[in-house]
């Protein structure tokens, strides 16, 4: 890792989490794997940052969570995006997009 | 969509508790640090360091755990409300729905609910309003009424503006003093201004009930100073009637009493000052702060942290210090007294009664829905078994009964709300005229809550029972239902028979009650009076005061009125007088007999008077028992006393001859006859065995007002118009009016006791029906629960009149226990309702006998029905029903 992780932006994490999960259920850790991988590295969650998130969104409605087996057998808690979260994934998204246009359209402007 | 969610709710585990939420945050962060260090130790690093990075790079853990854990505990509580409401919705969904399903049962039930909470809802009003808050202003429960009192406390006095003026300088257990007084006055000019009660207020009264003009200014200091500008303030009412409720009238000027007075304000919808007699004013004048006026009733707000025993005592210290210069507050103590003391323990006693007869009239709708309830509770067992197979808990099947009963409590209490309201127009209607605040009698809000409150109880305490017998059945029982009989039916049935009993026997304690009552309203009416008022009209004159100042003047203007009065054809013999008995004057002081000292037992202060001229006790048929009634030239030192004073003062020796006075300093008056007592039937507390003294002095006619009582033959038909026109020939400001015959005087007499007669005769009634009700529910249906029992029984040759007898015995029993409890109840209750009772006994046997009677026929015909359709069953249908 040539620099230090980009610090998340207030708000990012909920809906990377949400993005994640459209994929199917997961639990906490995969989900923290599964954002590593996809940013290369270059967003680097902290952990506790991911399950206050996670909570957070249960309490919204956006994501429910039910105990299940892991991989190797032990006992997870999954989270799964309801219709509500897939909702809100929508809208943040194209938040997002117009936001990072917005950005972009005056960084290229010579 | 919300099917899915609504299933997935259903299926998920019971609510978590504070510690499983905390343990399953530890399990998932355990969970996420030994995958991380799993992962970490595949890359190739010692357990030990793995373990730490994972911790290092998981962060704030304490903070993590903290935070998820509030959000999971807020999020479950949530869900939890979320849940109870919607449930509760579909519980009420469904009660709405079944009430739909069966409109008789339910009409049948919210109208039953809604007379007893009504009803009692109207009664806590009156009751409100009289006994618990009678002062509705801010911290009116610290205002009190200040007066003066002989020390035999039996007679109150207003104080003088003297002493109200120490009371203000020295007291210092209250916070202010307000006077107010009273006084009738013409409105407008012209030919026929319009005659109305004004009340007088000084400045501070406003201020100390805490009140304001809705317009305008409140009267002010400088308003009560002799001589002040004219002003007035309006009363709602007329502000409305007359001005149309315009806000221009400010400033405007209003004619009363022929003077001219500048509108400054409009007082509040029914505003009135605490403690003044006969109900709202329509106009409010400034009380003239003038030292050498008559008395003006004072009222003042305890300081708070003061009794009001404290309160007495220092207003009757500073009187007494005062009784150097006025000799006549030497003997007098001064009382603070709230409203309840002037309505007198019949009164009081009256209003509790009323409650508690609602409240039975309650109980017995209560009591009757309960009824109904289970009878249905009965009929919808599969549906419950159902549910409970389906696994509903006990405790879900009692909720949703009660949601039922809830509804339905709701539904009678704003049912309730209504007869509540009309309730309170006929009790209003109704009210004896001493009553005048229950004009003002509104559903407050503290009425309101009660109210509520109520109808949450009636809904619990109707609801509940059948509940709990619906959900303590046996499921297997109830889905075999091939139980109809069995024991599980046992403890339901003895349920309903003891609620029937209980209803019958608080319908034959209200019952009893109103008979009671009746009996007491028949003998006051056949009571005997010692005078004969057929045939009798009376009226009162008022002369103009200011135009006849002086007695001479005023004496004259009787004379000539009479000639005219006589001149109208069709009238027999008239005579002047003072008030029609009972309702005539009272006269104050210290009695004292020529030549005899009177024992301290014997002193007495106060009178029932009356002036009269010679042909008075011939008009109304007094009888004189010895000496002569006055002459035409009767002087002011003649007397007439009534049979009752003869024999208290001169027993065993003739009156007429002897001289009394009244006061140290009076004349001797002789006394030249005595009279028949005049007996008006009244109840209360040992009103039956004092009779009144009664005193008659010669009429003189210097008053400036007088009644009028005239032997009206048959065909005069106009009379009170054709009094005011002869009235007016000699002087058209003289006012006639309040024509009326005396008997109709007479029975307004008995206005108090009619209103209990009817209020609680219409309570009994209502608890007649509702038990009749009850009972014929009960039986109806075990008889419809015994159908094929009956079949059975006539199949095997039992005839109709056993089948009739048999059903009709259920009924009988119920009736004979209800009835004796009933009646050993109203043994040991109704003395409670001696002092509304009047010649009859709170035991008379003959009321309790035919109560009996009454709701023995009653059973009959309730259980005749029934029964009657028990026998009608064919033996073939009810053997092969299901």
């Amino acid at each position: 890792m040539a620099r230090d992780p980009i610090d998340l932006l207030h708000g990012t994490l909920d809906v990377l989490v949400l993005k994640t999960l459209s994929w199917g259920p997961m639990h906490g850790y995969g989900i923290s794997r599964l954002i590593e991988e996809r940013t290369r590295g270059v967003l680097e969650i902290e952990d506790a940052a991911l399950y206050k998130s996670l909570h957070r969104l249960e309490r919204d409605g956006s994501i429910e969570a039910e105990w299940g087996l892991s991989e190797n057998n032990r006992k997870a808690k999954y989270y799964r995006l309801t219709v509500r979260g897939r909702q809100e994934l929508r809208a943040e998204t194209n938040t997002w997009r117009q936001y990072a246009t917005a950005i972009f359209n005056v960084l290229e402007t010579a | 969509m919300w099917d899915l969610q609504a299933i997935r709710r259903l299926i998920r585990l019971p609510w978590r508790s504070r510690a499983r939420i905390a343990r399953d945050i530890d399990d998932e962060f355990q969970f996420h640090l030994d995958m991380r260090a799993a992962e970490l130790v595949a890359r190739g690093m010692t357990p030990e360091r793995a373990t730490l990075e994972a911790m290092r790079r998981f962060g704030d853990v304490d903070g993590a755990r903290e935070y998820c854990r509030s959000m999971d505990e807020r999020s479950t509580t949530e869900e939890r409300r979320r849940n109870w409401f919607a449930e509760l919705g579909s519980d009420v969904r469904f009660a709405v729905r079944q009430m739909r399903r069966s409109p008789v049962f339910t009409v049948l039930a919210i109208v039953t609910l809604s007379l007893g909470i009504g009803a009692t809802t109207a009664i806590f009003s009156v009751v409100n309003r009289l006994l618990l808050d009678p002062i509705p202003f801010a911290d009116g429960d610290r205002i009190v009424n200040l007066n003066r009192s002989n020390l035999e406390g039996n007679l109150y006095v207003t104080p003088t503006p003297t002493l109200v003026e120490a009371w203000r300088k020295n007291v210092r257990s209250v916070e202010g003093i307000a006077t107010f007084g009273s006084q009738d006055v013409l409105v407008g000019a012209g030919d026929e201004p319009e005659e109305v009660q004004a009340g007088t207020i000084s400045a501070n009264m406003l201020p100390l009930l805490g009140v304001r003009p809705i317009i305008g200014r409140p009267v002010l200091a400088e308003d009560t100073k002799v001589g002040a500008a004219k002003v007035v303030m309006l009363g709602y009412g007329i502000w409305k009637r007359r001005f149309g409720g315009s806000r221009d009238v400010i400033g405007e000027s209003l004619t009363i009493s022929g003077e001219p007075h500048t509108i400054i304000g409009v007082m509040p919808r029914d505003f009135n000052t605490p403690f003044m007699d006969g109900g709202v004013r329509q106009l409010w004048l400034p009380q003239v702060d003038d030292p050498n006026a008559d008395g003006a009733q004072a009222i003042a707000k305890i300081r708070s942290g003061y009794e009001r025993s404290q309160v007495d005592r220092e207003l009757t210290g500073v009187m007494k210090a005062l009784s150097a210069e006025h000799p006549a507050f030497k003997d007098w103590k001064a009382l603070a007294l709230r409203p309840q003391d002037y309505l007198g323990s019949t009164t009081q006693d009256t209003l509790l009664v009323l409650l508690a007869a609602v409240g039975m009239v309650l109980l017995i709708a209560c009591a009757n829905v309960a009824n109904l309830l289970l009878a249905r509770a009965t009929t919808r067992e599969r549906e419950f078994a159902i549910r409970a197979a389906l696994g509903a808990g006990r405790w879900r099947v009692i909720r949703q009964l009660l949601t039922e009963s809830g509804v339905l409590a709701l539904g009678g209490g704003a049912l309730g709300l209504l007869v509540a309201y009309k309730g309170l127009d006929i009790i209003v209607a109704l009210r004896p005229d001493r009553l005048a605040e229950l004009d003002e009698v509104r559903l407050s809000p503290t009425v309101l809550v009660v109210s509520l409150g109520l109808t949450v109880l009636t809904g619990i305490l109707f609801g509940l029972a059948p509940a709990m017998f619906a959900a303590g059945r046996d499921i297997g029982d109830a889905l075999k239902n091939a139980t109809r009989s069995a024991s599980g039916h046992v403890a339901a049935r003895r349920f309903r028979g003891a609620l029937v009993i209980a209803e019958v026997s608080l319908s034959v304690l209200l019952l009893v009650g109103a008979g009671l009552l009746v009996r007491t309203m028949v003998t006051m009416q056949r009571a005997e009076i010692g005078f004969a008022p057929a045939g009798l009209v009376a009226a009162s004159v008022r002369l103009p005061e200011e135009r006849y100042p002086k007695p001479e003047q005023r004496r004259i203007v009787f004379e000539q009125l009479m000639q005219r009065f006589r001149a109208i054809p069709g009238l027999g013999e008239m005579t002047w007088s003072m008030g029609v008995p009972p309702r005539t004057g009272m006269t104050f002081g210290d009695l004292q007999i020529e030549g005899r000292a009177l024992k301290e037992s014997e002193r007495v202060s106060a009178f029932w008077s009356q002036f009269a001229p010679a042909e008075y006790f011939r008009l109304i048929r007094l009888p004189l028992i010895a000496g002569r009634a006055f002459g035409a030239d009767s002087s002011g030192n003649e007397i007439i006393v009534n049979d009752a004073f003869a024999r208290r003062y001169f027993p065993g020796a003739s009156a007429v001859g002897r001289r009394v006075r009244l006061g140290n300093d009076g004349n001797w008056n002789t006394i030249v006859g005595v009279v028949g007592d005049i007996t008006v039937p009244r109840t209360g507390r040992g009103a039956r065995g004092g009779r009144e003294l009664q005193l008659y002095f010669p009429f003189t006619g210097d008053f400036e007002s007088a009644t009028l009582i005239v032997r009206v033959g048959s065909g005069v038909a106009d009379l009170p118009r054709r009094l005011s026109r002869e009235a007016a020939i000699i002087d058209p400001a003289i006012r006639v009016r309040d024509v009326a015959t005396v008997s109709d005087m007479l029975v307004k007499e008995l206005a108090g006791t009619r209103f209990n007669m009817s209020l609680l005769v219409t309570f009994a009634a209502v608890a007649l029906v509702l038990a009749t009700v009850g009972l014929y529910g009960v039986i109806a249906y075990s008889v419809s629960q015994r159908t094929r029992e009956m079949g059975i029984r006539l199949a095997l040759g039992a005839g109709r009149p056993a089948v009739l007898r048999l059903v009709m015995s259920q009924g009988a029993r119920l009736t004979i226990i209800g009835v004796v409890v009933g009646l050993a109840w109203a043994a040991a209750l109704t003395r409670l309702m001696q002092s509304m009772l009047y010649g009859v006994d709170p035991l008379d046997p003959v009321t309790f006998a035919l109560v009996g009677v009454v709701l023995g026929f009653v059973a009959v015909l309730a259980s005749y029905f029934p029964a009657r359709r028990a026998t009608r069953v064919d033996p073939v249908v009810a053997l092969r029903a299901d």
